[in-house]
């Protein structure tokens, strides 16, 4: 069975084969052994081409959060971010959009107005601070969606940078 | 009022680990426990542990956690006799802390006069010079912007512009230049107007290699007064700690008992009953200190002193507001070992640390001699935005600074906190900055060090990730969560058939 995951902005595939000793997992053509040793309440202790490995999982319908060694994880299933983009109109970093429910505070920009990466576009507060909300890529501001004193939710858009 | 009989019943006017926390005490102490809970808190750990649990509003703190009016008819209601405030939310309001005498219930705490007199860091600062505590070269007077600007040029850049009103690093900022002081200001007043609803700024020479010790006070209303020695809290990313440990790696005899002593003398002057906390900045090159401000309530990070001193700060502060006499006296005190402190944020340091929300689908808090947790959530639980993202304080305690520092690290890497992203890794990358071992920091320490600092996950995810994923959706088919049942009982090779935590395969 083959999988496909999303780590940050990289993309993974995945096929795992059962077997006798449990599974033949191939990644970037490279074959790795995994014989599942603990497999309970979320806690995986694997043993990859013989070394022990352990693995706290937990999930969500196609999001995977997965602790290891002192490092956290999360990785969402291809088909959910793909599915997810559609819905929203091809998204990539043309949008600019809230990162958590919150009050906009000071819009800076005007609608067409020309901005560099990076540049601050509004002021949102969210938790008791202020958060500056930057723009992804330099372009003119369109499809300004917000005011002052305007509250939004979590990803919702704010403008385009065309 | 002398009081010599204990408490019945406490209500306590928090939320999270604090309220958890004095829940605990209170058990043990043989009080009825009263907690208070908003709409988002229904199912909320503190919610569960109070011996009565009381609806107070909406999720928005102004209808809830900071409604005077609601929380004393919920303790009235119930018939508390006496009310803990927690940190944060009303615990530093004096109008609060009015209320409560007022409705006849003990207030656990200072006055109120005193909670406004130190509430105020312009007057407590003015009182401290007065009363020859050592205080940083600043500006307490008229704040308008061209005052604050003249007063600024006078003490010299860089200059710290503080709320009046505040605490906690809210609503503070750091100005290098003249130029950039409007609108530094204009922030601050904002951020300060959203937290405490007060604009009011102070300013404060800022010290660019200082470190922050603060000294524990507990004091009897018979007019014994006592300091639990310090705690250095320099680890901070924009003003707010996330790593606090107890004995300073700073301090030598000498120094602690200068400030010790000004501690004391600081508590005294402000007529200090009950717990609080003397915060100074030292300036590491010069070794001085300087009077900060005083906190009339407890710290979120007081246990790293419980685990030094033996001692129950909320037990004493129940005994306290209850009319007792401190038994001991300073000179008879003596910590031991080394106590160190992580606060676990919901939170993304590669991403600007900005908040983060989910569900709390997995939770494993770590174990074992000197290990010591005080949480606010349990599995399963949703983190939303309505308060601070503090999920949980890890607090170690161990002979010596290294061997608690390798226990921190122990403790972090068996701590899973999975559904949301939180500052566990970051936490392990500060505690093994070499900067952080020797303990020669400053409060400037972790924005200049970590500024470009990424998660392991930034390089992409490992095989062993991409291959664990991969079969607990093969084996899992919904999810794995704790609930036990997970037997797939069409596959024969499937280790779920073979039941619970079967070890297999043997060999190797």
């Amino acid at each position: 069975m083959k999988f496909s995951y999303q780590s940050g902005e990289e993309s993974y595939s995945i096929e795992l084969e059962k077997t006798a000793q449990d599974y033949l997992a191939t990644v970037r053509e490279e074959r790795y052994e995994v014989e599942v040793v603990t497999l309970a309440d979320g806690d995986l202790q694997l043993k990859i081409n013989g070394m022990l490995f352990r693995i706290h999982w937990a999930g969500d319908s196609g999001r995977h959060w997965l602790a290891f060694e002192g490092q956290d994880y999360y990785l969402e299933k291809v088909e959910n971010i793909r599915r997810a983009s559609a819905q929203s109109g091809g998204g990539g970093d043309n949008l600019v959009c809230a990162p958590m429910p919150g009050q906009v505070r000071d819009v800076l920009v005007a609608e067409g107005e020309q901005v560099e990466k990076g540049q601050n576009i509004l002021l949102l507060e969210a938790m008791k601070m202020e958060i500056r909300i930057l723009a992804p890529r330099e372009g003119q501001i369109v499809n300004l969606a917000v005011k002052d004193g305007e509250t939004v939710d979590k990803d919702q858009v704010l403008a385009k940078v065309k | 009022m002398t009081m010599s009989r204990p408490f019945n019943k406490i209500l306590i006017a928090n939320r999270g680990e604090i309220a958890v926390r004095v829940m605990r005490t209170c058990q043990e102490m043989g009080i009825e426990t009263v907690g208070v809970y908003s709409q988002a808190d229904k199912e909320a750990l503190h919610t569960r542990l109070a011996d009565e649990a009381v609806f107070i509003g909406a999720a928005e703190p102004s209808e809830s956690y900071l409604s005077i009016e609601k929380i004393i008819e919920a303790a009235k209601k119930t018939g508390a006799d006496g009310v803990h405030p927690g940190y944060g939310f009303l615990s530093e309001n004096a109008e609060f802390a009015a209320a409560v005498a007022t409705a006849g219930l003990v207030f656990i705490g200072p006055s109120a006069e005193t909670i406004r007199l130190m509430g105020d860091k312009a007057e407590a600062r003015a009182l401290m010079e007065k009363a020859g505590v050592p205080v940083a070269p600043g500006y307490q007077g008229k704040d308008d912007e061209a005052a604050l600007k003249k007063a600024a040029k006078e003490i010299g850049y860089p200059i710290l512009v503080k709320p009046a009103a505040g605490g906690g690093g809210k609503g503070m900022r750091v100005v290098t230049e003249a130029k950039e002081f409007g609108d530094s200001l204009a922030a601050a007043r904002r951020e300060a107007e959203n937290a405490f609803g007060d604009q009011r700024m102070i300013l404060e020479k800022y010290l660019t290699n200082a470190r922050h010790i603060e000294f524990q006070v507990l004091a009897d209303k018979e007019g014994t007064t006592t300091h639990l020695f310090e705690r250095e809290c320099s680890i901070q990313r924009r003003h707010q700690k996330i790593i606090e440990e107890t004995p300073s790696p700073f301090l030598d005899v000498g120094l602690r008992k200068q400030m010790g002593d000004a501690a004391l003398a600081a508590a005294k002057t402000a007529g200090y009953t009950n717990a609080g906390t003397v915060e100074f900045i030292v300036d590491a090159e010069s070794r001085e200190f300087y009077f900060l401000e005083m906190n009339t309530r407890l710290q979120v990070e007081h246990p790293t002193t419980e685990l030094t001193t033996g001692l129950d700060l909320v037990q004493w502060q129940i005994r306290i507001a209850a009319g007792e006499k401190l038994p001991f006296k300073q000179d008879e005190l003596s910590p031991r070992g080394h106590a160190l402190e992580c606060r676990i944020y919901a939170e993304d340091p590669g991403n600007g640390f900005l908040p983060a929300t989910g569900t709390l689908h997995k939770v494993v808090e770590p174990g074992g001699p000197g290990v010591r947790v005080d949480s606010g959530v349990v599995q399963g639980m949703e983190v939303g935005v309505h308060y601070d993202p503090l999920l949980a304080k890890v607090i170690v305690v161990a002979e010596d600074r290294a061997r608690v520092i390798r226990k921190m690290k122990r403790a972090l890497q068996e701590t899973v906190f999975l559904g949301l992203t939180t500052n566990r890794e970051f936490l392990l990358a500060v505690i093994a900055h070499p900067g952080f071992m020797s303990g020669i920091v400053s409060t400037t320490f972790v924005d200049h060090e970590f500024i470009d600092w990424k998660p392991k996950a930034a390089n992409g995810a490992p095989v062993e990730i991409l291959i664990a994923a991969a079969i607990a959706e093969m084996e899992g088919k919904a999810s794995l969560t704790g609930d036990g049942d997970h037997r797939s009982e069409d596959d024969e090779f499937s280790p779920w058939a073979r039941g619970m935590g079967f070890r297999m395969g043997g060999g190797g």
